[in-house]
This record gives C-alpha cells, sequence and structure tokens, in this order.
C-alpha cells in the first residue's frame, strides 16, 4: 500500500503534532500555526530525538532536547545554543508525501502521488487502535455478516472492499461505513470509520458502539476461526 | 560482538548501593548481558556470583562494584570521595532502556537544560552556550571538560535564585562519569555530581547517581528527589533516541560546537575501541543487510 491513512484530519489541530507509524517506519506529523501539514521521518539529526516529542513554534518544528528548530521544508533554522549562528543548510530531515483528502490525513512514504481509494465528503467517526492484525477484523467482519453469526444482535454487511478500505452496512441502523485500515507492527492496527450518511447524535453513540463490539470480538476471536 | 564485549569486562560495574534496606540478601540482577546475583552476608560484606562462579567484588563511592574480569583494571580515583566534611549521597537506580554510552553522553550535555529541566537546571531565553575547553588528561586517558558555564534558575536544592554555574566534567571510563559544579553555599568549594552507570545490556542500564555536597540544610530525601527528578526529566529523553545505541561515526549524527565534550568522548570510545553500546556504521550497514 503505497498511501496509508494515518488519522482524521480534524484531530490534529494547528500547532499540534502526533507520532504516527507507516509502515513499519516512525513519522512525525505536525501542523504549523497557520495550518500547514507536514510529515517527516521521527528522528532529529542532531542527537536522534523523537521529533514527534517536540513542539511547534509558529512556522517551525522544535526538537525537545535541544530546541532546533526545522522550516516546514525540514532545514534547520535555529539552533539555541548558538543564537547568533545561522545553521549550515546541510542540516535537513528526510520529507514525506503527505496530504488531505475526505477529512484524512495520509501519508505515502514512496513518494508517490497517486491517489487513496476514498469517495468524497465522508463523515470521520472514529479512530481506534485494535489490538490484532487488520485480517483478523477483516475476518470478525466477514463473520458479522454470514448467517450463522448469532452472537449479536448486530450485522455488520459487507458491502464492499477496496485496497485498505472495507466498506459495511450496519444493520439495525442502516448506515453504510467506510472502514480505513492502518497496519501497524506488534499485532496492532488502527482502524478510521467514516460515515457515507449524516448521523444524528444518537447515531454517532450507537456506532460507536457496534465498533467497540466490533474490537471486542476481533481481539478476542481465537486464531482456531482462519 | 565478541571483541566490544571482551573490552568491556575489563572495567568495574556499580550493581548496588552500599547500604540498602529494600534489596534482598540475594540480589539477582544483570551486567553486559550476564545473569549475576549479589549476595550481602551478614557482616555486611558482598559477594558476586555469576553461573556460581565468583567475580570480584569491592566496595566504593557508596556503590558495589564488579567485575567480569579475572584482572580488571583499577577503578578511577575520586579525590572528594575522602573529604569528609561533604555529605555523600547515593541517590538510587534509574533503570533506562536505551544504551549506557547515550546515559553518558546525556549526562555531559548542557544545551538541553532549558528544554527538558525547564525552570531548574534551565530557562529560555538563556539558551547559549559559550565556548569551553575539552581536553584528553594523557596521565590518566581521562576527559576533561572546564569552563563550561551555563545560567540556571535553580542549580541545587539550597538555590534559591539563578546564578551562571561554572562546570567542570570528567570521564574517567567509558560508563561513568563526574561533574564539578559551583557551589551555592560556599564559593572556593565544588560540588561532585557523578552517575555511574550498570550497561544491564548493549540497550538498557541502570543508572547510579551518586553525589557529594557542602549543602548542609537540605534534607537527605530532598536532595534525593531532586536528582530522581532531574533523572527522570532525561529518561524521558534517552528512551526516545533513534538509534538506541550511540552512533560512533561522524555524520551519523549532526553536532555543533556546544557538542564539543560528546565529541571527544565519541571519538575517545573509539580511539579505546569501548564500542560495547556503540553503533558503528559497520554494524549499521550489516544490520540494514539483514533487513
Ligand atoms: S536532538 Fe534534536 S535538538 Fe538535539
Ligand atoms: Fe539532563
Amino acid at each position: 500500500m503505497d498511501c496509508v491513512a494515518v488519522g482524521f484530519s480534524k484531530n490534529l489541530q494547528n500547532g499540534r503534532v502526533m507520532r504516527a507509524l507507516v509502515n513499519e517506519k516512525d513519522i512525525v506529523l505536525w501542523r504549523s500555526r497557520s495550518g500547514q501539514l507536514s510529515a517527516w521521518e521521527n528522528r532529529c539529526p542532531h542527537r536522534g530525538m523523537r521529533l514527534s516529542h517536540g513542539f511547534v513554534r509558529g512556522e517551525a518544528l522544535a526538537c525537545m532536547y535541544h530546541g532546533w528548530h526545522y522550516d516546514s521544508e525540514g532545514k534547520c533554522r535555529y539552533i539555541p545554543a548558538h543564537p547568533d549562528l545561522d545553521p549550515p543548510t546541510t542540516i535537513g530531515i528526510e520529507k514525506y508525501f503527505s496530504f488531505e483528502k475526505g477529512g484524512i490525513i495520509w501519508v505515502d512514504i514512496r513518494n508517490k502521488t497517486g491517489g487513496p481509494p476514498i469517495v468524497e465528503n465522508l463523515i470521520p467517526i472514529r479512530s481506534m487502535e485494535f489490538h490484532c492484525k487488520v485480517e483478523r477484523v477483516e475476518r470478525v467482519l466477514t463473520n458479522f455478516e454470514s448467517p450463522s453469526s448469532h452472537k449479536s444482535t448486530i450485522r455488520f454487511y459487507h458491502v464492499d472492499q477496496r485496497a485498505n478500505t472495507v466498506i459495511v452496512k450496519i444493520k439495525p441502523l442502516g448506515k453504510t461505513l467506510h472502514l480505513i485500515f492502518q497496519e501497524l507492527p506488534n499485532f496492532r492496527c488502527f482502524l478510521h470509520a467514516l460515515s457515507a450518511d449524516k448521523c444524528e447524535v444518537g447515531q454517532y453513540k450507537a456506532i460507536s458502539r457496534c465498533l467497540d463490539h466490533l474490537r471486542r470480538e476481533s481481539e478476542t476471536q481465537l486464531d482456531i476461526l482462519k | 560482538m565478541k571483541c566490544k564485549l571482551e573490552r568491556a569486562k575489563d572495567d568495574w560495574y556499580p550493581i548496588g548501593m552500599l547500604t540498602d534496606n529494600k534489596r534482598s540478601k540475594h540480589h539477582a540482577t544483570r551486567l553486559l548481558g550476564f545473569d549475576i546475583v549479589l549476595e550481602t552476608k551478614r557482616d555486611g560484606t558482598f559477594s558476586v556470583f555469576c553461573d556460581n562462579e565468583p567475580w570480584h567484588v569491592m566496595a566504593a563511592y557508596g556503590h558495589v562494584w564488579t567485575s567480569p574480569s579475572k584482572t580488571p583494571k583499577p577503578l578511577f580515583d575520586v579525590p572528594e570521595a575522602e573529604e569528609y566534611d561533604r555529605r555523600f549521597v547515593p541517590c538510587g537506580e534509574v533503570h533506562v532502556n536505551c544504551s549506557p554510552l547515550r546515559a553518558v553522553e546525556n549526562f555531559l550535555d548542557i544545551a538541553h537544560f532549558p528544554f527538558v529541566h525547564t525552570d531548574i537546571l534551565g530557562a529560555e531565553p538563556h539558551t547559549e552556550v559559550m565556548p569551553y575547553n575539552v581536553k584528553i588528561d594523557e596521565k590518566n586517558d581521562e576527559i576533561i571538560a572546564t569552563k563550561v558555564k551555563f545560567f540556571q534558575p535553580q542549580a541545587a536544592k539550597s538555590a534559591s535564585d539563578g546564578i551562571i554555574t561554572d562546570y567542570i566534567y570528567r570521564v574517567p571510563s567509558p560508563m561513568n562519569a563526574l561533574l564539578y559544579k559551583t557551589c551555592p553555599s560556599r564559593d572556593e568549594v565544588r560540588d561532585v555530581i557523578a552517575i555511574f552507570v550498570q550497561p544491564l545490556d548493549e540497550d538498557n542500564c541502570a543508572v547510579w547517581p551518586w553525589m557529594a555536597l557542602y549543602d548542609d540544610q537540605s534534607s537527605m530525601a530532598d536532595m534525593i528527589e531532586f536528582q530522581q527528578l532531574i533523572f527522570l526529566q532525561d529518561r524521558n529523553i534517552l528512551e526516545n533516541q533513534i538509534p538506541k545505541r550511540l552512533p560512533i561515526d561522524p555524520k551519523m549524527e549532526i553536532p555543533t560546537r556546544a557538542d564539543l565534550t560528546s565529541v571527544a568522548y565519541r571519538r575517545w570510545l573509539k580511539k579505546n575501541a569501548a564500542l560495547y553500546g556503540a553503533l558503528t556504521q559497520m554494524t549499521e550497514k550489516n544490520l540494514e543487510a539483514k533487513k
């Protein structure tokens, strides 16, 4: 997968920093005061500190260890230990291609510009971490649509599947959800759930409960169910 | 791999405090990847065993030290440990999931004070690191950094206002470092703060801070708490450095003038082949090739 969903746009506000893992690569995502989004290798070239612990200063990201400032091009602009020094232009961080579409932040570490497999106008519902692999969740989703599953009144009806996205309908609610997966190391994954239909507050909560149910089922499912 | 472990075996390492009521009589711990047991006998003496084989033990600077070698190098000298008007404060251990060498390098670094020990050991806008001196003391093969000056809002437990603190740093062996700092209560003498690092393995260590101070006002508990707070702030940094091991070859990380001591430390480690906990370009390439 070239393009990976790493979170909802609305969850990364201006001036904030977050960490993301994309194909096992450690990445820092941050938004400047004015709203510019950047995705970089999560390592300060000075002494290796994870930049995701840093803080935004205007249009720059400052490392937490010694406060070096990097502009949105990833170039070092300021070294607090030597305030009068113009940092050498050779100090820079590896940048990755990132963009926002459908309310989601996408990162493409191979820097290809192909778009993500997503329809526009979706409503972000919830981003949640699962302590199991993506295949498990997909398996549970498949199981949910099979008539032999009578464990619960909730049914996820498998509607469609594209690269990294599963589209399902939830039976009691009649809502269509787009579930976008982000693989993580150590048997974990992220699920970013978006709704294709408008939702009232009560429906948000109902969908959220269904997702909790899905998580429980996925995390506790035995591997015998291959 | 074998070679860097062999070199590391020649040194002494701290594995506990001399007095520690909480430690069991048979205390299991780890050193350089070996499982060892520290035995405290009824008469207060110690023995250390690895697979039933006894290792050398000695008491020094508030700690129990051991070495896997049959003929370890002599332990470095700390003359201030004989100045009995000082208060000697072993602070207990802080476990850190990082290379022992990264822990020592962090101890030698002052540029992080305003950002990591905010309003205690440093504060913005006082971030500038003035030029200082670093040399290798040829006689003892130690690194000595002098005239290291930094503005500090609260340099020690006994300091109430900000002062310019003047430091001397000393690295007598790869995993031990000491600093001598201006003492807030007396002009003519210096407080000593040391870290003795126990390498559990190349990626994990236990840091044993030890102080020899002229502070006669603060309680022991307050002084320990102060030092523990500082080290916990450092731990948050140390456990988030990538790669975990200290990159020893230039170009793998980019230093600036303020890092003179750190640069000297890395060079000195390389010269002495003290590479336990270090990453060289060679090992990095090997790791990448394996992926
Ligand atoms: S490690 Fe980032 S500024 Fe030093
Ligand atoms: Fe520190």
